[in-house]
């Protein structure tokens, strides 16, 4: 070995070992059960990742455990029967394309050793894999498995694995693979199931599921040829030229629950810096596809937008670096979050009204919070990261970017943006939603709900919906500090629904068991609507009376002169509906012609409302949920009714059709 | 005979018929109306008398917009309504529908509004040309309807011949094309190669379309100028005459299309400032919709007006060359 060598090697240990102590010097942050030591090696050529990875794990439970389950993602892509690419078939069947021999990918653990104390011999347990389907009992999937141990792990007690694995990458077709020279390493290595309450949750890769892991630390170490770029999980903690063509990249992160990486020789490399007022630096790395240098500031703005609000809104990004991956055409790896990585998605000819890559990145940033730093079931409560992030990036994106415009694209290419008609980025959620509003209660297991469109709406848009409506019930107040509260409360933790409608009943000081029953445990649809609004003169008095002790005939004629000197008294009526089933309380104004608003809240109990007013001006009209708070309510167009209803719209937007159609019928001319 | 000549006396010619143009702008909109009613009572009944209607008024609100399409997603053309149908969008639709085919794909409703007012024009193109092509050059009802008449059997026989090629172009071509480029992008580096393909395709499309178009319209006028009978001979005779005569025929053909695209760009750039907030704007916003859809009408005149023109002028000077080589046979050796 020459001086130089040894002497950088010297220097790359010390550099390691001083950034290392520095960040073991911090309070840890999550309980670190799930900690993964990796030393791996892509060949590129063949698409395979191999090596072998020390797993700690303590049994965080009460129980004694003899069995470990782990995932084994990978082998979702093994053959077509797997349950993966058997759903897949089932609900998105225009996404998968046929796989050829060389595009299938697996994951064969080759040995598993329990590590025992110093001196001990390690004990092979291999034999004991086992793979089992805890969710559907398909014997072709193997991406669950199970190992026993000699002897159960007593409670509190931390155990030591070391596992040697071959990953065959799969063509990316869905979140993890490679495309040509790019590629996107996801869910790819044995990783441990999550043993809690009282049971292991480790379920098998569902084509709309996506994942749930333990927080741990993670140090990993890649080597690959040394023309590869590469971005990963955590902070690079140094990089080693091997000599040979290849280069050994660590890369380390605390207090994260899963490592991805990607690499490819064709990446842009950029880095940015974050500051804020109060919040902590952070660096931002963009990887950028060089056909893509154009989204650069883009990308980066939008991440720095998303690293400030979310921030702000719920608190700190934790970590000192966050990685925006720009992924290769057609990779299947877009639009995807790991921890401090993730990956978005461009597409030329975009201008920054079309809100791409900003949507899809403020999203993906987001689920930093959402996912990464709130680490809920992903399986189980999938609303409770998409839901919770699409009303997150609705609100940065409005704050940060403005309305969306309706657009489209010309001959499916050029971009037309008719700024004319703009809207706010939330509405967007109540079309997706509306039409499969009641196929499915919005707590569900992933891969139970009816279609993966149901599953969509279910997590993103009745959650984001969801979100909204809770927003404006609490009010912004009351409602900041929940989500900050939940955040702060679970951060680094795995909380269920009820961990949230907890915090929400704390804060708001209020029993909300009514609002979550109805709305994440229901598939009922919300809709109130004024069902008819009358105001005329109060009816003069006819007949016989009896006043001061005498009965008197009064005629309809004496009246009405007695009230041309008073004033008239006109009697109105609205009548409010309940048309759905989801009971909520609302809010209902009414509007008089002399510009009096009164304000009435129902609370929506029954199917209607009768509401009666004397006053001395007519009505002019009643709107049930003036501020349109509830964003759940399926039909926003009936919640009102005037008494001058207006015919110019219908008018106007007639006439433009009809240019429309008028334009068409002349181009039609062309074949004549 | 140049160009620039024929496009002259092509307007001067369409500009004496402004009667001409009027009648084809009442049938235009009389066809629309057939379906503007039922989306007129669409609006009303999603509007009702809801305070939606004040805010209708005053803007766009895209929540009533996505309640209406999801209320009539079963009516069909309906759900064509869009905002980006509007004012320059009507353009990019129809022209994207042109090249891509997709009007296939309009409800059952649509087309067949569509195909009563292209059997209408059939009628009427015998109408405008064998007005033009007459003595007197002008526009009465009689004599348009007299015309169209006569025309009307051959040119639909030509409508049959050309709706064969638009069938390969939109059936075969178009899908085939399509695959390719979906087969090319699903290997490509990136978005650009399927979307760049997709523009060179966009181009040949709009080429060949214009191209098709010409001959068609060289073979109606050949026909009304030669009282041709067999549609067969006077296509391929069309097809001879714009190869001849390439880069005149091509060049009126495409000076008069930018002239389209002229009042396109400034009915765009007008409509939006038409506030339509009360019932005058609404009208005022109306009538420059019908301003822009008779400039339309007027280029389409124009288009076999200077057309005719180009094609008698060259086959004068074809009939002068001639006779001017049988003349000076000496000169015709040489």
């Amino acid at each position: 070995m020459d001086r130089k060598l040894i002497a950088g090697f010297i220097g790359l240990v010390l550099v390691s070992m001083g950034a290392f102590s520095c960040l073991l010097a911090q309070e840890p942050l999550s309980k670190r059960i799930a900690n993964y030591t990796m030393d791996v090696r892509l060949d590129p050529e063949k698409k395979v990742v191999s090596g072998k990875e020390v797993l700690t794990w303590l049994n965080d439970s009460e129980v004694e455990l003899s069995e470990l389950y782990f995932h084994l993602y990978l082998n979702a892509f093994k053959n077509n029967m797997t349950t993966l690419l058997t759903e897949a078939r089932r609900v998105y069947p225009w996404r998968i394309p046929q796989l050829k021999k060389e595009d299938l990918g697996y994951i064969d653990v080759e040995s598993i050793m329990l590590i025992g104390e110093e001196g001990v011999e390690p004990i092979d347990i291999t034999p004991t894999i086992e793979y089992v389907q805890p969710d559907d009992g398909n014997p072709y999937d193997q991406t669950v498995m199970k190992v026993t141990l000699p002897q159960p792990l007593p409670p509190q007690q931390t155990i030591k694995l070391d596992i040697s694995f071959t990953a065959k990458l799969p063509l990316g077709i869905a979140r993890t693979g490679f495309r040509d020279d790019y590629f996107f390493v996801a869910q790819w290595f044995p990783k441990i199931g999550v043993f809690y309450e009282g049971a292991w949750n480790c379920h098998q890769y569902h084509v709309t599921s996506e994942f749930f892991a333990d927080y741990g630390v993670y140090d990993v170490s890649l080597t690959l040829p040394s023309n590869f770029i590469v971005g990963a999980t955590g902070i690079r903690l140094y990089e080693r030229d091997n000599g040979d063509g290849t280069i050994t990249y660590n890369y380390y992160q605390e207090d994260v629950h899963d490592f991805v990486w990607t690499a490819s020789p064709h990446y842009l490399v950029y880095e940015d810096t974050f500051t804020h007022e109060y919040l902590p630096e952070v660096k931002v790395i963009l990887l950028l596809q060089p056909y893509h240098k154009m989204f650069k500031d883009r990308y980066i703005e939008a991440t720095k937008h998303a690293l400030r609000y979310y921030g702000e809104w719920y608190g700190a990004y934790p970590y000192p670096q966050v990685t925006c991956v720009d992924p290769a055409y057609r990779s299947g790896s877009g639009g995807m979050e790991y921890p401090t990585l993730f990956t978005g998605g461009a597409y030329w000819l975009t201008p920054i009204e079309l809100r791409s890559p900003e949507g899809v990145t403020i999203h993906e940033c987001g689920h930093e919070w959402w996912y990464g730093i709130i680490g809920n079931n992903e399986f189980e409560d999938a609303w409770m990261d998409e839901g919770f992030d699409s009303y997150s990036d609705d609100r940065v994106l409005e704050k940060a970017y403005g309305p969306y415009y309706f657009s489209r694209r010309f001959l499916q290419i050029f971009p037309i943006v008719f700024k004319r008609f703009s809207y706010k980025p939330a509405w967007g959620s109540m079309s997706g939603y509306r039409p499969y509003a009641e196929l499915d209660d919005m707590s569900r297991l992933a891969w139970e709900f009816m279609s993966g469109t149901s599953y969509g709406v279910n997590s993103y848009s009745k959650g984001a919906l969801t979100m909204w409506t809770l927003e404006n019930y609490l009010g912004p107040e009351l409602s900041a500090k929940v989500f900050k509260t939940y955040f702060q409360r679970w951060k680094f933790r795995h909380p269920r629904p009820q961990d949230f409608i907890d915090v929400v009943e704390e804060v708001t000081g209020q029993d909300m068991s009514w609002f979550f029953d109805q709305i994440v445990f229901g598939s009922n649809e919300l809709d109130y609507a004024i069902e008819r609004i009358s105001s005329s003169p109060v009816t003069k008095k006819e007949g016989y009376f009896d006043e001061n002790g005498e009965r008197a005939f009064i005629t309809g004629e004496e009246e009405g002169e007695k009230e041309e000197k008073e004033e008239v008294i006109y009697q109105s009526n609205v009548i409010v509906r309940r048309l759905g089933e989801v009971v909520f309380p609302v809010e209902v104004l009414v509007t008089f012609e002399n510009g009096e608003q009164e304000k009435k809240v129902w609370d929506g109990e029954y199917r209607w409302v009768r509401y009666t007013f004397k006053k001395p001006s007519r009505l002019q009209s009643a709107e049930v949920d003036p501020d349109h708070k509830i964003f759940l309510d399926v039909n926003y167009t009936n919640n009102s009714k005037t008494m001058n209803p207006r015919k110019l719209p219908a008018y106007k937007w007639a006439f433009r059709w009809m240019f429309w159609l008028q334009h068409l019928l002349e181009t039609c001319t062309f074949f004549s | 005979m140049g160009i620039f000549k024929a496009l002259r006396t092509g307007i001067k010619r369409v500009n004496k018929n402004k009667k001409m143009w009027f009648f084809l702008l009442v049938v235009n909109i009389l066809v629309a109306l057939v379906l503007t009613f039922p989306l007129y009572s669409a609006l009303k009944t999603s509007i009702g008398d809801s305070l939606m209607g004040e805010r209708l008024t005053k803007g766009f609100d895209y929540r009533w917009y996505d309640e209406f399409r999801y209320k009539f997603r079963d009516t069909g053309f309906i759900t064509l309504w869009s905002p980006t149908i509007v004012g320059s969008g009507a353009f990019f639709s129809n022209v994207d529908s042109l090249v891509t085919g997709r009007f296939f794909q309009f409800s059952p409703t649509i087309l067949i509004l569509m195909a009563v007012y292209v059997l209408l024009n059939i009628l009427f193109a015998g109408g405008i040309l064998g007005v033009f092509h007459s003595p007197e050059e002008k526009f009465t009802i009689k004599g348009f309807f007299s015309f169209g008449g006569t025309y009307f059997n051959r040119f639909f026989r030509l409508f049959i011949l050309s709706g064969v090629l638009y069938g390969v172009l939109y059936f075969l071509a178009v899908p085939y094309f399509s695959g390719i480029i979906n087969r090319i992008g699903g290997t490509a580096a990136s978005e650009r190669v399927p979307m760049v393909l997709g523009i060179i395709f966009a181009v040949v499309m709009f080429f060949i379309l214009f191209l098709v178009n010409m001959i068609f319209d060289y073979a109606k006028i050949r026909t009304v100028v030669g009282d041709g009978r067999s549609m067969i001979v006077q296509t391929g005779k069309a097809i001879g005459f714009v190869f001849k005569n390439f880069g005149r025929t091509m060049g009126l053909y495409y000076f008069i299309g930018v002239l389209g695209i002229v009042f396109m760009v400034i009915y765009s750039v007008v409509e939006p400032q038409i506030s339509q907030v009360t019932p005058l704007f609404v009208l005022l916003a109306f009538v420059w919709q019908q301003v822009y859809m008779l400039c339309r009408i007027w280029v389409r005149l124009t288009f076999f007006s200077s057309q005719l023109n180009l094609f008698m002028g060259l086959q004068k000077e074809k009939k002068v060359s001639k006779t001017a080589a049988s003349a000076s046979p000496s000169l015709a050796e040489s």
